[in-house]
């Protein structure tokens, strides 16, 4: 690994963190000019998280101000904003944004002891909290999802692994905040306890020592749950299935979370490209080409950091500082073959949108192009927290 | 059994049955009622792609989902007055494609003002014909002309502009 340009491209994580937060304090997804100028609030989240590991702090709470002050009525969090803190979200409700609000929050407070912003907000967090609940199963203890990380109702409707990690570690953080403010919130403990348990068994599979993606149900309220339209189970490999040691409900060298992670590696690793795909190429919506993706790439290589495997810490690291270009990451790369393969699909299915083509003359105009590469969505601000994360663990452990 | 779409097809009868039995201004207020509250469960929230200072919809989601044409023939009604769309006009009224514009505008209008924005409807395409349908006076009120909006219409089923 290139370790000049590994410390370059983490100072430059955090300039372009602080380059891109607007006034109001919503950062945005990708500059503006680009592909997400808005304010989504998963990528929020993780950026706000970001800015706490590079001790950003006054951004972080600023960020953290803004999206609790969006919350809607029923308590959740769009799935995004404009810089006004206006919901201009598209899709069905994306409940993992509501854990992540609240795992943040708890990481903030944990880093500052600074409580005051807890206390103006605590009916948000009531209501944050309350809106996760409501979408419980008491069946089978999980929270039901429209969809989740990858916006993927297909694979993702039904009691998914990462919005269910994000909920119940956002309880969990929740909890400590309100024993910190001497707040009576037991209930919530039990209730995520509940929903832990509920991970680590209905979605963990022994035979595939994994965890799994999905339990797919069309409606929460099924009841029986075995006659709901949808019911049946996702096995295929997800990146996603590392939530559980990714929201910290879960240690890093607990055998399950070491052979999920090793299925993930075995079957998600580019042979061609190097990196860590997100899922398997058949799901067939890979917009700009199939290909390796920068922050999962990045959350994969901090297990490996963990669990001291320097040699796969350093193989995953390196390959997001060896991909940066002008020290900026992609959402994803791809091969022009990939590509063209996307892109003939897209035309034939009557599926390309005018985004989706401003998206390809960007892919064109990018200089690595014409390396026989395809580059997506550069900047996007998540993998460079990804990034400030993983290269500050990296250092701190391998490089002392 | 009840399936998938019975919800739907519920909601298009109903609205009929409503039309058939008080009439269409009832039908009206009851369509808006519904908007308006909705919008109040949703809060706040600037809605549809933008272009330049206009905001529109490529699809109409609500048409996608009640199918109207595909039950127009197959739903028992009384005269064609429900797809009539018994609008008064108005700048603050709904450009009327089909009669669940009424409701869709009214979510939208009430989500607009509970985010401190004054919503103007100035196109929606006829759910039944596809032809575009006119509000002039929310064209007017919103600073434009047919003339402003005609590109943008080839491509939109809905446009709205927010002030």
């Amino acid at each position: 690994m290139d370790r000049d340009k590994a410390f370059k491209l983490y100072e430059r994580s955090i300039s372009l963190i602080k380059e891109n937060q607007h006034e109001k304090g919503g950062f945005y997804a990708s500059p503006p000019g680009t592909r997400y100028p808005y304010v989504y609030t998963r990528d929020h989240s993780v950026i706000v998280m970001g800015a706490i590991f590079a001790g950003l702090l006054d951004e972080a709470k600023k960020g953290l101000n803004f999206i609790l002050d969006v919350q809607k009525p029923s308590g959740e969090f769009s799935q995004r904003y404009d810089v006004n803190g206006n919901d201009t979200s598209y899709k069905d409700p994306q409940i993992d944004g509501n854990g992540s609000v609240l795992f943040v929050l708890g990481k903030y407070c944990e880093a500052t002891e600074d409580y005051g912003l807890c206390t103006d907000r605590w009916n948000v967090i009531e209501k944050a909290v309350e809106y996760i609940l409501r979408h419980k199963n008491d069946e089978v203890d999980l929270i039901h999802s429209m969809n989740s990380i990858h916006e993927y109702p297909a694979y993702e409707q039904g009691f998914e692994i990462y919005a269910n990690s994000a909920c119940c570690a956002g309880i969990l953080q929740a909890v400590k905040i309100g024993e910190s403010l001497g707040k009576e919130v037991f209930e919530w403990r039990e209730e995520a306890e509940k929903i832990k348990k509920g991970i680590l068994t209905r979605l963990w599979s022994s035979r595939i020592r994994s965890f799994i993606k999905n339990i797919r149900i069309k409606y929460g309220e099924s009841k029986p749950l075995g006659y709901d339209p949808f019911s049946s189970v996702i096995i295929d490999v997800d990146a996603a299935e590392y939530a559980p040691a990714y929201f910290e409900l879960i240690e890093e060298d607990d055998l399950k979370v070491v052979s999920t992670v090793k299925r993930i590696d075995d079957l998600l690793w580019d042979e061609e490209l190097d990196g860590l795909n997100r899922y398997p190429q058949a799901w067939d919506r890979n917009n700009g080409g199939y290909g390796p993706w920068s922050h999962f790439t990045l959350q994969i290589a901090r297990h490996f950091i963990r669990t001291e495997d320097e040699d796969t810490a350093e193989r995953y690291l390196g390959w997001c500082v060896e991909i940066a270009h002008d020290y900026m990451l992609p959402e994803h790369i791809s091969t022009i073959d990939r590509f063209e393969l996307w892109l003939e699909a897209y035309k034939n299915a009557n599926i390309l949108r005018d985004k989706k083509i401003t998206m390809i003359e960007n892919i064109k105009r990018h200089p690595k192009w014409n390396d026989g590469l395809v580059y997506v969505t550069t900047p996007l601000l998540w993998p460079h927290a990804e990034y400030i994360r993983t290269y500050k663990e990296y250092a701190e452990k391998f490089l002392k | 059994m009840v399936k998938s779409k019975t919800f739907i097809k519920a909601f298009i009868v109903g609205a009929i049955e409503m039309n058939n039995r008080m009439g269409g201004e009832a039908l009206y207020d009851w369509l808006w009622a519904i908007g308006e509250r909705l919008g109040e469960l949703e809060g706040g929230g600037i809605e549809g792609k933008r272009r330049g200072d206009l905001h529109y919809d490529p699809i109409c989601p609500l048409k996608a989902q009640l199918e109207t044409e595909h039950y127009f023939d197959i739903i028992p009604k009384e005269g064609d007055s429900y797809f009539m769309c018994p609008m008064s006009s108005g700048a603050d009224k709904p450009a009327c494609g089909d009669i669940v514009c009424v409701m869709h505008y009214a979510y939208r209008r009430r989500r607009g003002e509970l985010a401190g924005k004054k919503v103007f409807h100035l196109m929606a395409r006829s759910h039944l014909t596809e032809d575009p349908i006119f509000n002039e006076d929310a064209i007017k009120a919103a600073g434009k002309t047919k003339k402003d909006i005609e590109e943008l219409v080839q491509e939109s089923a809905c446009i709205f502009a927010y002030r």
